[in-house]
């Protein structure tokens, strides 16, 4: 309440702690039309002061996304003012930068982006050229979102029946072209029509998990190594459900092979690599995604290239096996969870929620991550939407089982009591009746 | 068919008439042949066979198709209705009163309000809320006659009473209004003809009554509801017909409106300023700081949403706070069905009723009025002696002469008289005993040397700014406790507390049981840690006192229960606390304020969550109390400490914690694996667990054996059903199978008999139809009901943190920098409304809207000139920009509105969302004979630039032509203009096109080559045609009407050109290009055309030009004579004779038909003539009676008037 009616007095976002959370507060800045400051963004890194090439690169999408944005970035890059427009949508075309450092994958342009997407005066179909997979430790992959959070959208009705004058059809994210981590070269398409306003949201039964897809991706790498990740993920799988089906998308590096196949993906960049992400669907039809890629030894020599380009069981790298096991246990532990949307799509949830008419909005989230925990207070900042926090006692009742990975759950981000560990979180808000007053009205 | 009348032995059944059959007439005859076809057995059952056949299919087709048509069309999902479900708990629906002055608008609140509450009101001014049955409650506004305040009305009104003066009609003021709340959302409305009693005839009476009565319903509806009040009495209307009012207001449905539903809004009841006084003594003209009163209404209003304050600004709010209402609906628990007029209720703070108004911090006594005598031992009904405590349930009741109880302000009143010492003196002596055995607790113990006591007394001075706060605290609680009904009801120390002198000491507490804290985490486990914060909590609170409260409790073992209960219970309550943690301490913004620490609702929610805080005394200072259980806890200490680093990376665990998952512990096999707890979180899993509700009728049979029976491959559901539950006699089991199967049989119809119905065709179709409308339709009140529960439940802060201040709630919000013009010119019938805005809202853009001129304002509008605006809350000068949207796309400017067509207007102004309805004033002040509103429209779209453009025609001269090239110079100024163009394409006047090519060096600069579909002259005017944008001046001038004392008329707008031009007297300005002169066009002579030698040596024989000279002599054909034949000659003098004959013959036809035709054109003209004269004669008679009803009418018109 006091950091309302200190906003109340400057309505500008101030932050001097840098570029965390960077994306979000642009888009928080941009949501609830006020300026935005940021100060000391690594103002005390001496390698690389200032703003990343791929945070300008996000504002440059955004100064193309919208009209009358006027951002201004001092000398040194580590103070940037950010005073937000009208947001336009339409088709832009964006490439984003590989630098040999931190370069970050098109995922997490994508989920930069993904919340404004639907407010824009014309629905959006964004082309994204960058990396598209081997980042999941750190970024969503493009398949994880379309398996996450765009039926999470459709649940708010984005591109449903009832408001789809403009756009006629749902969202949608296509990679057309597959581009591992470090060196990119993938392409993906992101369509998103738009909205008038969003549906409140009641997401509180979980169901039953009837159903497990997933996709095994493998770029340059030799296709038997995808076939193993998907068959050693369906090995934990089936013990507990027989509906398991592991697409094996492999992508090889050879051109004349690529030209063959132009239909399927037309090749993949310049790197190798190889991901999983599952997807499990339940009888309410809820998605839970987890995803995870080959582990890329970045800190030996990522600076010459000749290193990707030998084949990766060679590096002392994870068994595929390994792989589709730590796939599965993923998955399995945001099934174990119980949430209706999975970790890494909270924080995208709490925002749409906020975003939705004056209503009451309610879902079961499993244990908080931090950056939910931190994107939570922002919201209450910028949007002045304070959030129910309750955990919901009847979710489960086993409480003394497992006590050896209660012990992990303590250690690690999960903000929980330690005998609740399973206990879900009905987080319940009322929308602030959030419109998109950019589309034109005829 | 005669029924048998049996009058038989059972005379206790009534006994009817029977039925007697006609025996004559056409019936008697038809039912005879009936009866005798009958016995004969050729009696046919229809006799018509086609009779319900279809005789016209497409005409039966089209039938169906319309009524189907018309049933769509009657099918409407309801606006989102957001107001409050029930009539009680929103806040009182808007009366307002509207009219031209004279027509009796005071006269009718003053009595309603007599009618209500039978009171005298002898001014009316501002709100005046008053309870009209046991659930209703009405706030009556009068609507001064000024275009802004018309304007304020028309946007918040609920319910409008349109008067009118019947003797006089209706008058231009009443049609602006509604006008004004058409595009503004249109409220009820309903007429009230006033004067009646001044119709000398009844029959003109009856006359008038039926032309006002038709001309309001084409206003407003067919129908709409009137009534008409005659005589007035005592400066008030008579009873019976204000009566009738009553009945109707009391059963009026209201309409949901789109702005109010995504809006809130505060109707000011009153304003305080509470500006400190030295402040203003230093300089009168400084900012003041407004606290303002009223009801919320609309949507939720929200802490730190910006206001728009109508006829000042836009404002952040600074504070708000829930008061207790004023004006609350009736008591239901008592069993009258009715209101007694004793227990109306009237709140008008603005028209002197009652002499005592309470503040959050305040209590007002008018003691101009009150008049007490002292009275002793008055006793007051609580033992608290908080002096703000008692009145808490009261609003300002009307009467205060003699009947008050104890209550009763006046009461009040004689009990402050009384006070020999100030409060905090006697805060100092009081006990409180928690518990029957337990020590009481006195105030005076804590701390006694910290105390500075400030002697208060209650009466209608101001209070400095720090005791606001203070104050504050009490009145909020007490609101708390009638919200939540919390436990809480130990105010004693907050009276005392001054945050800043006692900080210090409070500081020190902190500190300790901050060591403490993390001292026993380390040893003890979760559950004792927990507890340890429990404690601290309670150790924070008394200071000094410690060691008494401690063994205060260690012996009071139900307490040390309840304390377990409690902490159980707070671990839940604490994921809250974790994630937002106290206000103050959790917020990253980095905030100006960083020292303001009177989080006033938040603290407050600790009190009602907490209930902990019942068992020990209230701390001094809340900040260090609720800082010490944050810190208390340790996981909280990790929430706060979050650093997610810079990488913005949603999945990336910051560095120095450890990874989120055991991949292995998924991985292990057994029958204790990690793998097994999750099982039934799968289809394949147990069914049972999870959804208890879906079989409950089972759930009794097979709780114990729920985990042995599902295998890990176990088919559920069959299992489920075919398992016999055990433990039953055989009789038991065969009732059980009986009714599974009767269940099953049942559900099987139902379902057959659906998809049955489906399959028929339109009734399936309209069935669906219906289905979805339905669904929909549950959906809302589902949505509405969750709206209502999910916050309700626990408490009325932590409500008014989640969701807001929702409508009903009465509220003070307080308002910084507000101007003193404000202060000093306010004016207490102009009506003051506080809009909330969404953030949105807030900024300034440009707004493309749909946009008419009114058809009964007189002069169309032009370009570039100012107007005032109405859009949403706000009213704002702007100067707009026409323009259409041509075929292309293209928003072409105009430089006038079109006279009855739609244009585009572009002008610049805070953003509002589209589809809001916009009005158009041009001059707010001033006396203007005619229609006011200038025009209306629709918000389109926002943007941050404009997409008008405006036709510039480019004109250069050609220098040089070569053949189909030329140089051509004056079009542009330099060769950059030039390049800028290069490939443009051009056209002459005669309509060649061509091409701008390259900047040439030589000659004018920016001269150019250009290139043409044909050579052109060096007289062709050349011309680029080109779109330039219009520039959009950013001019917003808000309408700050409540900032002078003359309300719009001190605002100063900006004028119109032609306004300037005729104030200033400066003729308007000619361009001499702009003026028309006649063209003068030199006819062109061409001079003969000659042609080459040589070409025309090459030119074929039949091409060549013929030059014959005239021949001296003749030719020697023509010297020829031709003698002919004897033959020959016979044959041409017989055609030369033929011809003669012929030609004869045709000028006696011409001559015959010259004369005809004289004949007939001189009898057409007779005719004519003849009927010239009857038309003229018609005419004459036409508007001769068209003279006299008019002179009738004019003699009516002044014989009525």
């Amino acid at each position: 309440m006091t950091t309302a009616a200190a906003s109340s007095s400057s309505r500008t976002l101030k932050y001097n702690d840098g570029a965390t959370q960077f994306r979000l507060r642009l888009i928080l800045s941009l949501l609830s039309n006020r300026p935005l400051l940021l100060r000391n963004i690594r103002s005390d890194d001496l390698d690389a002061p200032g703003l990343h090439e791929h945070e300008a690169s996000f504002l440059r999408l955004l100064d193309r996304l919208t009209n009358g944005t006027k951002i201004e970035i001092n000398a040194t890059g580590t103070q940037l003012r950010f005073k937000p427009g009208v947001l336009l949508g339409g088709e832009v075309e964006h490439t984003c930068p590989i630098s040999s450092g931190s370069s970050r994958s098109v995922g997490w342009y994508l989920e930069g982006i993904a919340p404004l997407a639907a407010f824009g005066k014309e629905p959006l179909s964004l082309t994204l050229h960058g990396i598209t997979d081997g980042t999941s430790d750190v970024d969503p992959s493009p398949d994880y979102l379309m398996a996450s959070f765009i039926p999470f959208m459709i649940k708010l009705g984005i591109g449903g029946d009832d408001n789809s004058n403009d756009g006629r059809f749902p969202p949608s994210i296509k990679v057309s072209r597959r581009g591992a981590a470090p060196l990119g070269g993938g392409t993906v398409h992101f369509y998103c029509p738009i909205v008038k306003e969003l549906k409140p949201l009641e997401l509180l039964n979980f169901g039953k998990v009837k159903r497990v897809r997933g996709n095994a991706i493998s770029c340059r790498i030799p296709p038997s190594s995808a076939a193993r990740v998907a068959h050693s993920a369906k090995g934990v799988l089936h013990r507990l459900l027989p509906d398991v089906w592991i697409h094996t998308d492999v992508h090889s590096g050879s051109r004349k092979k690529a030209n063959e196949d132009a239909g399927a993906g037309g090749g993949c960049g310049q790197s190798p690599g190889l991901s999983v992400m599952l997807t499990a669907t339940t009888t309410e039809g809820i998605c839970l995604s987890a995803e995870c890629s080959m582990n890329h030894n970045l800190r030996g020599g990522d600076s010459d290239n000749n290193n990707y380009n030998q084949p990766i069981e060679r590096r002392q790298m994870e068994l595929p096996e390994d792989l589709g096991k730590r796939s599965s246990a993923m998955l399995l532990h945001e099934i174990h969870a119980g949430g209706c949307v999975d970790t890494s799509c909270q924080s995208f949830a709490l925002l749409m929620m906020c975003l939705t008419p004056e209503d009451v909005s309610r879902i079961r989230l499993g244990p908080l991550s931090q950056y939910t925990i931190v994107s939570l207070r922002m919201y209450k900042e910028a949007l002045g939407v304070e959030f129910k926090l309750r955990v919901d006692d009847n979710s489960d009742v086993q409480e003394d089982q497992d006590d050896d990975d209660d012990d992990e759950e303590d250690d690690s981000g999960y903000v929980k009591k330690r005998k609740f560990d399973q206990r879900t979180v009905i987080c319940s808000c009322l929308g602030t009746g959030y419109r998109n007053m950019a589309r034109a009205s005829t | 068919m005669a029924p048998r009348s049996s009058v038989g032995a059972d005379t206790d059944q009534q006994v009817n008439r029977g039925h007697k059959s006609t025996k004559s007439g056409r019936g008697g005859r038809e039912k005879k042949k009936e009866k005798r076809d009958a016995k004969s057995g050729n009696l046919k059952d229809r006799h018509n066979p086609r009779a319900f056949s279809v005789s016209n299919i497409v005409r039966t087709q089209r039938n169906i198709q319309r009524n189907l048509d018309r049933a769509q069309k009657k099918e409407y999902i309801p606006l989102n209705d957001r107001r409050a479900a029930r009539v009680e708990e929103g806040p009182p629906p808007l009366v307002a009163v509207v009219g031209p002055p004279g027509v009796g608008k005071s006269t009718l609140i003053r009595s309603l309000v007599k009618m209500y509450t039978n009171h005298n009101l002898t001014n009316p001014t501002g709100p005046i809320t008053i309870c009209t049955s046991k659930t209703r409650r009405i706030t009556l506004l009068e609507c001064p006659n000024t275009p802004t305040a018309m304007l304020d009305v028309a946007k918040i009104a609920d319910l409008v009473l349109l008067c009118v003066d019947a003797k006089f009609g209706f008058e231009m003021e009443s049609f602006e209004f509604l006008n004004m709340m058409q595009t503004h959302g249109f409220p009820k409305v309903m007429g009230v003809f006033t004067h009646l009693d001044q119709f000398r005839t009844m029959k003109n009476l009856r006359k008038t009554k039926k032309l006002l009565k038709h001309r309001f319903w084409t206003e407003i509806y067919d129908g709409a509801k009137m009534f008409y009040f005659g005589g007035c009495v005592n400066g008030k209307y008579l009873k019976h017909e204000v009566k009738q009012l009553t009945l109707l207001l009391g059963r009026v449905k209201y309409r949901p409106l789109v702005w109010r539903n995504t809006h809130p809004y505060v109707v000011v009841d009153r304003h305080e300023d509470i500006t400190h006084p030295s402040k203003i003594e230093e300089d009168e003209k400084c900012e003041r700081s407004v606290a303002f009163y009223g009801y919320v209404r609309g949507t939720n209003l929200k802490e730190g949403m910006k206001v728009h304050l109508i006829g000042v600004g836009d404002y952040g709010m600074v504070e708000i706070n829930a008061l207790p209402d004023p004006c609350p609906v009736f008591d239901k628990e008592k069993e009258s069905q009715t209101l007694n007029k004793k227990d109306t209720k009237l709140y008008a703070p603005l028209s002197n009723v009652g002499a005592v108004s309470f503040d959050k911090d305040a209590v007002y006594i008018d003691i101009g009025r009150a008049n007490y005598t002292k009275k002793e031992n008055l006793d007051l009904p609580r033992n608290e002696n908080d002096d703000d405590d008692n009145d808490e349930d009261e609003g300002t009741s009307s009467d205060e002469d003699d009947n008050y109880d104890l209550d009763a302000p006046a009461g009040l009143l004689k009990s402050l008289q009384d006070v020999k010492e100030g409060v905090d003196q006697k805060m100092k002596y009081s006990s409180l005993r928690l518990f029957k055995g337990s020590k009481a607790v006195k105030a005076g113990t804590q701390n006694d040397e910290l105390e500075v006591t400030t002697v208060r007394n209650p009466s209608s001075q101001r209070r400095p700014m720090q005791d606001v706060y203070e104050l504050a605290d009490s009145f909020r609680r007490r609101y708390n406790e009638e919200g939540s009904d919390d436990d809480d009801d130990d105010d004693s120390g907050d009276e005392d507390d001054n945050a800043s002198e006692g900080s210090e000491d409070d500081i020190d507490v902190e500190d300790d049981n901050l060591v403490e804290g993390e001292g026993d985490d380390d040893a003890s486990d979760d559950e004792s840690n927990s507890s340890q914060g429990t404690s601290s909590d309670t150790d924070n609170d008394s200071s000094e006192d410690e060691e008494e409260q401690t063994t205060a409790w260690k012996t009071n073992i139900a307490q040390k229960a309840a304390m377990n209960y409690l902490r159980r219970e707070r671990s839940f309550a604490n994921l809250q606390q974790l994630v937002y943690g106290t206000p103050g301490t959790g917020s990253i913004l980095v905030s100006e304020e960083e020292g303001n620490n009177a989080p006033v609702i938040d603290d407050g929610d600790e009190d009602s969550d907490s209930d902990d805080d019942f068992f020990k005394l209230r701390d001094k200072s809340k900040m260090s109390a609720a800082s010490s259980k944050i810190t208390g806890d340790d996981r909280s200490v990790a929430v706060r400490d979050i650093q997610l680093g810079e990488d913005d990376s949603s999945r990336k665990i910051p560095s120095g914690q450890s990874g989120s998952f055991d991949m292995n512990a998924w991985l292990e096999e057994g029958e204790d694996c990690l793998l097994e707890s999750i099982r039934d979180k799968f289809v394949t899993g147990n069914w049972d667990n999870g959804q208890g509700d879906a079989e409950e009728e089972f759930d009794d049979f097979e709780d114990l054996e729920a985990g042995e029976r599902y295998g890990p491959n176990g088919e559920v559901i069959e299992d489920d059903d075919s398992v016999a539950p055990s433990g039953m006699t055989d009789a038991e089991l065969r009732e059980y199978n009986a009714k599974k199967k009767s269940a099953q049989k049942s559900e099987f119809d139902e379902d057959y008999d659906e998809s049955k119905k489906g399959n028929v065709g339109k009734d399936g179709d309209q069935q669906a139809e219906n289905e979805y409308i339905d669904a929909i339709k549950r959906e809302k009140e589902s949505r509405l009901k969750r709206n209502q529960e999910e916050f309700g439940v626990d408490g009325e802060t932590s409500r008014l943190r989640y969701e807001g201040f929702r409508q009903g709630v009465y509220c003070r919000v307080r308002i910084d920098g507000i101007p003193a013009e404000f202060v000093e010119s306010f004016d207490p019938i102009m009506p003051l409304v506080i809009g909330g805005l969404t953030p949105q809202e807030t900024e300034r853009g440009l707004i493309r809207c749909r946009f008419k001129k009114h058809r009964w304002h007189k002069k169309i509008l032009k370009c570039n000139d100012p107007l005032v605006f109405s859009i949403g809350w706000r009213r704002f000068q702007s100067i707009p920009v026409f323009s259409t949207e041509d075929q292309n796309g293209r928003y072409r400017y105009l430089k006038y509105t079109p006279e009855h067509m739609h244009c585009q207007a572009t002008f610049y102004g805070p953003q509002c969302p589209p589809n809001t309805g916009i009005l158009a004033i041009q001059r707010l002040t001033g006396n203007i004979p005619g229609f006011r509103i200038s025009a209306t429209g629709v918000v389109l779209e926002l943007d941050a630039s404009s997409k008008v453009v405006k036709k510039l025609k480019l004109v250069g001269t050609p220098t040089k032509i070569f053949k189909n090239t030329a140089f051509i110079s004056g079009m542009f100024n330099s060769d950059l203009e030039v390049s800028r163009f290069e490939g443009a394409s051009i056209r002459t006047v005669s309509g060649l096109r061509g091409q701008v090519k390259k900047a040439i060096r030589e000659g004018q600069p920016g001269s150019f080559r250009a290139t043409f579909e044909d050579k052109i002259l060096l007289s062709d005017i050349v011309f680029c045609r080109t779109w330039v944008p219009v520039e959009i001046k950013n001019y917003y001038n808000p309408v700050t009407s409540l900032l002078c004392k003359s309300g719009a008329d001190g605002w100063r707008a900006m004028k119109p050109k032609a306004q300037l031009h005729v104030e200033t007297e400066t003729p308007i300005e000619v361009n001499p290009d702009s003026i028309y002169k006649p063209i003068e066009r030199k006819t062109r002579t061409f001079n003969k055309l000659r042609i080459p030698k040589s070409v025309e040596a090459s030119l074929p024989y039949s091409s060549k030009h013929k030059d014959e000279t005239r021949r001296k002599k003749k030719s020697y054909v023509s010297k020829r004579a031709v003698v002919m034949e004897a033959d020959e000659k016979k044959k041409y003098t017989f055609v030369q004779a033929i011809n003669t004959i012929r030609n004869e013959k045709r000028a006696k036809r011409k001559e015959k038909n010259a004369e005809r035709r004289l004949e007939k054109s001189k009898e057409t003209a007779k005719k004519e003539e003849k009927l010239d004269a009857a038309r003229k004669a018609r005419k004459r008679q036409q508007h001769r009676t068209e003279g006299k009803i008019e002179a009738a009418r004019e003699r009516k018109r002044i014989r009525g008037s």
